[in-house]
């Protein structure tokens, strides 16, 4: 019985850590990892999404889910107008790319404290709880564990089987030869951004409930979300980003339950930094490499 | 009927012009090649009837249409289907999604016609999921080839398909372009270096120095060897 219940709350544990990451790394999965801008500004546009969902929801009334897609879209309509106006100037160029999406952030964290104040009122945590075996699980963790599931599956099937999705891929690979193949690249390459920044946008508005609503609320998720993506790797990384946070998640959690939240979060770095060692272009590199080593034998 | 016709075409890279005034025209279903030194503007020759880049002055019509000022993923639309020299595979795309990326330019399309690619080049059906980057460089030309195929294209644009494959395949490639001029469906501009595909697949050449046409030569001019040396060697 005790034994059982400590169990389910590992569980548990794990399923919340993992969807953390992988949410906090939501946008970034596709502006970091397919398109391979170091999007500074990242934590400042789930902070977006966090307010859109905050006043339509608090202000507007509207009820939370739908105040988290309207996040979404207003999120992405912003992605769209940052990309045609700035942000497509700078492709290929890595370091310009980090200082400007470094500025928008300033200037997006600052313009809020600006017209909204330090604070705003949070929104409160939907659902309730249960408690089992002397533990308690949130059910709106639960939802978000669900969510990010849903949402892994949605990502897989629109970048495995859509057109959108296979000419984004071959875009961001070869961008020359996609158009000499009939893309059009510059439209290829606004939807992507476009789509990342609303999916920050999205997971900004869904963590809302769990955390402070104030102008920089977004820097507690710039760190986990880089190491999620980086130690996830380019190669495929929706199956990195699952992979890395599933990972790290495994480390987190155990470490954390028996010694402490902090000692946890250390456990987690050193293993991110292990990780990047042993495999420098992460988890969906080395899986690849098996994967090809597999599939060229049995065609042999 | 004439497919295509350059008249006078300027292009290069940045302050400097590559192509100085060049003027070519390719006939329906026949197979033209480009010959030159290395530098003399061949590939960029290909890379401006694609419309990677602009031409700076002169005209390109393309199957009576002027498409100077085309884009060049509305290019790929009408109807010219191009191999670039290094080929060009998406590395991270399997075999099969890279072939999928070439049916893609012509949206009408709904099923995607592999069996007549895979008649041409069967080892494609065999890899069809390992990923493109994992290819021999043969193998990777054969399907560069194949992905511009697929979509039934009027012109081919060829850029050096010998480059870094084994001669046995150079050999296959050119029976191939054989096989495919006798559809008589397709016109192929093809730059090459290799006097044995040359030789085997051409009706005729324009030779190219400096950035103008130098000269054309026939299929006698091309099959006797010091002519066609006296072209491309240094």
């Amino acid at each position: 019985m005790e034994t059982d219940a400590l169990a389910l709350s590992l569980t548990y544990q794990f399923g919340t850590n993992a969807a953390f990451l992988f949410l906090a790394a939501l946008g970034l999965i596709v502006i970091l990892g397919m398109m391979n801008i170091i999007n500074l500004a990242h934590g400042e546009l789930m902070m977006m999404g966090a307010y859109v969902a905050t006043i339509t929801h608090n202000q507007l009334g509207l009820p939370f889910p739908l105040a988290v897609i309207v996040s979404f879209f207003a999120v992405a309509v912003f992605g769209a107008i940052l990309e045609l106006l700035i942000v497509r100037r700078f492709y290929g160029r890595e370091l310009g790319a980090l200082v400007v999406t470094w500025g928008i952030s300033l200037i997006l964290g600052q313009g809020t404290l600006l017209v909204f104040g330090p604070f705003m009122p949070a929104i409160k945590i939907p659902g309730g709880s249960y408690s089992y075996g002397g533990f308690s699980y949130s059910a709106y963790w639960l939802i978000l564990i669900a969510i990010s599931i849903a949402l892994i599956a949605g990502l897989y099937w629109l970048y495995r089987y859509t057109n959108y999705g296979l000419q984004a891929r071959a875009t961001m690979q070869n961008a020359e030869m996609a158009k000499a193949l009939g893309v059009p690249t510059n439209r290829v390459y606004l939807l992507t951004f476009s789509l990342g920044a609303g999916l920050a946008g999205l997971s900004g508005a869904l963590l809302a409930p769990t955390s402070t609503i104030a102008p920089f609320m977004g820097q507690q998720f710039v760190a986990p979300a880089f190491i999620t993506v980086v130690v996830g790797g380019a190669a495929n990384v929706i199956s990195g980003a699952v992979g890395s946070s599933v990972l790290l998640s495994a480390i987190k959690t155990p470490i954390g339950m028996a010694y402490g939240a902090f000692l946890g979060t250390v456990a987690l770095l050193i293993a991110s930094l292990i990780i990047i060692r042993i495999m420098p272009d992460g988890i969906s590199a080395a899986i690849q490499k098996l994967m090809d080593r597999r599939r060229t034998r049995k065609t042999k | 009927m004439t497919i295509l016709n350059i008249n006078n075409v300027v292009a290069g890279y940045k302050t400097a012009n590559v192509l100085q005034g060049v003027s070519i025209t390719l006939s329906e279903s026949e197979i033209v090649s480009v010959v030159g030194r290395n530098g003399v503007g061949k590939s960029t020759l290909v890379k401006t009837i694609i419309g990677l880049l602009p031409a700076r002055s002169g005209q390109i019509i393309f199957n009576e249409k002027d498409i100077t000022s085309t884009k060049a993923n509305n290019r790929a639309k009408s109807g010219i289907g191009y191999v670039p020299q290094g080929r060009g595979i998406f590395p991270d795309l399997t075999v099969q999604d890279n072939l999928r990326m070439g049916g893609l330019i012509g949206t009408k399309q709904k099923k995607l016609n592999f069996d007549s690619v895979f008649s041409y080049f069967p080892i494609l059906k065999e890899r069809l999921h390992q990923r493109g980057g994992t290819l021999s460089g043969g193998q990777q030309e054969m399907l560069a080839i194949a992905r511009a195929l697929i979509n039934k294209p009027k012109l081919l644009l060829l850029d050096e398909p010998s480059d870094g494959v084994q001669p046995s395949i150079v050999e296959e490639i050119g029976k191939f372009l054989l096989k495919l001029k006798d559809t008589g469906e397709i016109t192929v501009l093809l730059v090459e270096q290799n006097f044995d595909l040359l030789q085997t697949v051409s009706d005729r050449a324009y030779a190219m120095e400096k950035g103008t046409v130098s000269d054309t030569l026939t299929k006698e001019d091309l099959n006797n060897d010091e002519t066609l040396a006296a072209y491309i060697a240094v």
